[in-house]
């Protein structure tokens, strides 16, 4: 007979105060795990105390440290803001890079200059995350420092085996849907219910929302004198039932001052798309191309946005169908990695 | 019925060598039939079922444990053989048999960070980031999920192309979750790969005890409903249907 240390004192209708006890307490780690998700997905005032109790504890293991910063990465709070930068020097890789993910999300200033005074670590993950921290802080600010580089030219892909994509109107409800459920990776960017358009691309649908302060046509002529994170792109994962946020837009106006360049930006910090961008009487017009990478497809798009009417027009909307990377482009798992015997 | 070495060949099992029935035909990576977390329950698994199993429509899996060298408590690895032998009887009751079951680690060195996943955007650029290329479902386990989610397909009624724009393949589930919450989360995501939906809007639940028990119904409805996830597994006869239908199915041998 097995033992049963693996029999989970978890219970989804414990009260919170319940949940909150386990979670300090319990000694099964999936135990606390299912406490600290079922508090979030409550959305109890109680899980970032907790949370906070977690990631301060070293002898906390790298699983539930990891978890807990990335909770507290979905509310823009000093006190989140104190225990993550604190944690973003952790010996753990995984608890500092989490850490520093979050900060990325909800830091300001203050945070940044913690970020820029780091040591850039030689593993790449590590120096994405601190160089992408700083990044999404600056755009997110407009503070027109560690602006991400533009690809070059010979980076962008064709579009072949290509679709198009279809633009809508959203649904009623459905921008609002998807502000909501997307609330808690961008905590400190406020989007607009209106202004948003709907895309469908073959199972996928998007909604492409606008920053709240982005709103008015005087404000998104601003986009021409200082970075800016003026557009997200939200997509209905359906698998989860909810949206899920795909891509930043980031701008920052050209070198040379003629319009502004695009840049679509995954959550962790690769860039997928860029482009170009410029406003005239009243229209925000852009273009975008896909890198070659596996994180999206080849995209070629044309349009403009009407600042006064608030709705877009896209003159070309071509998707391939493949990632834009190509045909044979995953890293290949092959005999090196499969396991033929009993010593898993 | 086939032979166990002619259903071996159909599935595509080298049998020239030694051949382990519970880690060829069943798919155990640890080649011995799993413990059920019920004390009281003894697991078992049948030769001819899964010979009659393969005789009708089947699936194959590739199992990918992403960080597997994090994975050091010994249950992680029982756990996911449990989770492959639930998988089994939950989609023969559906009349869709689990077929060959290959199993593959990824290092925490060679894992690119993707050990622990902390978005669902990460989760769908970690299924892009590897594949195996043969017409089996890539499923991966990860060592932790610390974002808001305990597993997720890359999309419903996924591709077979495996560079396909969208995510082919699953986020099974990761090795911190609990026995029985990993065992229906790993099946339900191939639900969602093989075409199907939730039954129940995103925001609530089922109101009826039997809507609760689907598999299709998201973790947290039997949960509140206070049923056992073992015992929300059930499929409907369209979700059957449904399934049958997918381009990963393969004929019978």
């Amino acid at each position: 007979m097995r033992d049963q240390s693996h029999r989970p004192s978890f219970r989804a209708d414990l009260e919170d105060g319940a949940l909150v006890e386990l979670a300090r307490s319990a000694r099964v780690e999936s135990d606390v795990i299912d406490a600290l998700r079922e508090l979030s997905r409550r959305r109890s005032p109680e899980r970032l105390g907790v949370a906070r109790g977690i990631l301060a504890d070293a002898k906390r293991s790298r699983r539930l440290r990891a978890t807990a910063a990335v909770e507290l990465g979905t509310e823009a709070l000093p006190e989140n803001q104190r225990l993550l930068i604190k944690a973003m020097v952790s010996e753990d890789s995984t608890v500092s890079i989490r850490a520093l993910q979050s900060l990325g999300r909800i830091g300001d200033k203050g945070a940044l200059s913690k970020l820029e005074a780091l040591e850039i670590p030689a593993a790449p993950n590590a120096r994405q995350a601190i160089s992408f921290a700083k990044s999404l802080i600056s755009y997110r600010l407009r503070l027109d420092t560690h602006l991400l580089r533009p690809p070059a030219a010979n980076r962008y892909v064709a579009v072949s085996d290509s679709g198009t994509f279809a633009i809508m109107s959203p649904k009623r409800g459905e921008v609002d849907k998807a502000i909501r459920d997307t609330a808690l990776s961008l905590p400190a960017v406020l989007l607009a219910k209106t202004g948003a358009t709907k895309l469908q691309c073959g199972r996928m649908e998007y909604v492409l929302a606008i920053a709240e302060a982005f709103r008015t046509l005087r404000a998104t002529a601003t986009i021409c004198e200082k970075s800016a994170l003026p557009c997200v792109l939200l997509r209905k994962d359906l698998a989860l039932d909810r949206y899920v946020l795909d891509t930043y837009v980031f701008t920052q106006p050209a070198i040379g001052g003629d319009g502004v360049r695009l840049l679509g930006v995954r959550p962790k910090g690769d860039i997928v798309y860029g482009g170009t961008g410029s406003i005239a009487d009243g229209q925000a017009s852009f273009t975008l191309r896909s890198v070659k990478t596996r994180l999206a497809p080849a995209i070629d798009v044309e349009g403009s946005y009407d600042l006064r009417a608030r709705s877009w027009r896209f003159g070309r909307a071509r998707v391939g169908q493949t990632v834009s990377a190509g045909k044979s482009s995953a890293k290949r798992l092959g005999d090196r990695h499969e396991v033929t015997s009993g010593d898993s | 019925m086939t032979s166990v070495k002619a259903a071996l060949q159909c599935i595509g099992v080298n049998t020239s060598g030694t051949v382990s029935i519970l880690r060829q035909l069943f798919g155990f990576a640890r080649g011995r039939v799993p413990g059920d977390p019920e004390p009281a329950v003894v697991s078992q698994v049948s030769i001819r079922e899964q010979l009659r199993a393969l005789d009708g429509d089947h699936f194959h899996l590739n199992v990918i444990r992403v960080g597997a060298d994090l994975f050091t408590n010994p249950d992680d690895f029982d756990k996911i053989d449990y989770a492959i032998y639930r998988t089994r009887i939950i989609y023969r009751a559906a009349d869709l048999g689990l077929g060959r079951v290959l199993h593959y680690n990824i290092n925490e060195a060679d894992a690119d960070g993707y050990e622990d996943i902390g978005s669902a955007a990460e989760a769908d650029e970690m299924i892009h980031h590897w594949s195996v290329d043969n017409n089996g479902l890539d499923a991966f386990i990860v060592d932790n999920i610390s974002a808001g989610f305990i597993g997720k397909a890359g999309c419903i009624d996924g591709p077979c192309d495996k560079d396909d724009k969208d995510p082919p393949g699953i986020l099974g589930g990761a090795a911190d979750a609990s026995w029985e919450k990993l065992a229906r989360t790993f099946p339900h995501e191939i639900g969602h790969y093989l075409g199907l939906k939730h039954n129940h809007g995103g925001d609530t639940c089922p109101t009826s005890d039997s809507g609760n028990r689907r598999l299709m119904a998201q973790t947290k409805c039997p949960q509140d409903a206070g049923i056992p996830l073992r015992e929300a597994v059930t499929l409907t006869s369209g979700e059957r249907s449904t399934i049958r239908s997918h381009c990963l199915v393969q004929d019978g041998c």
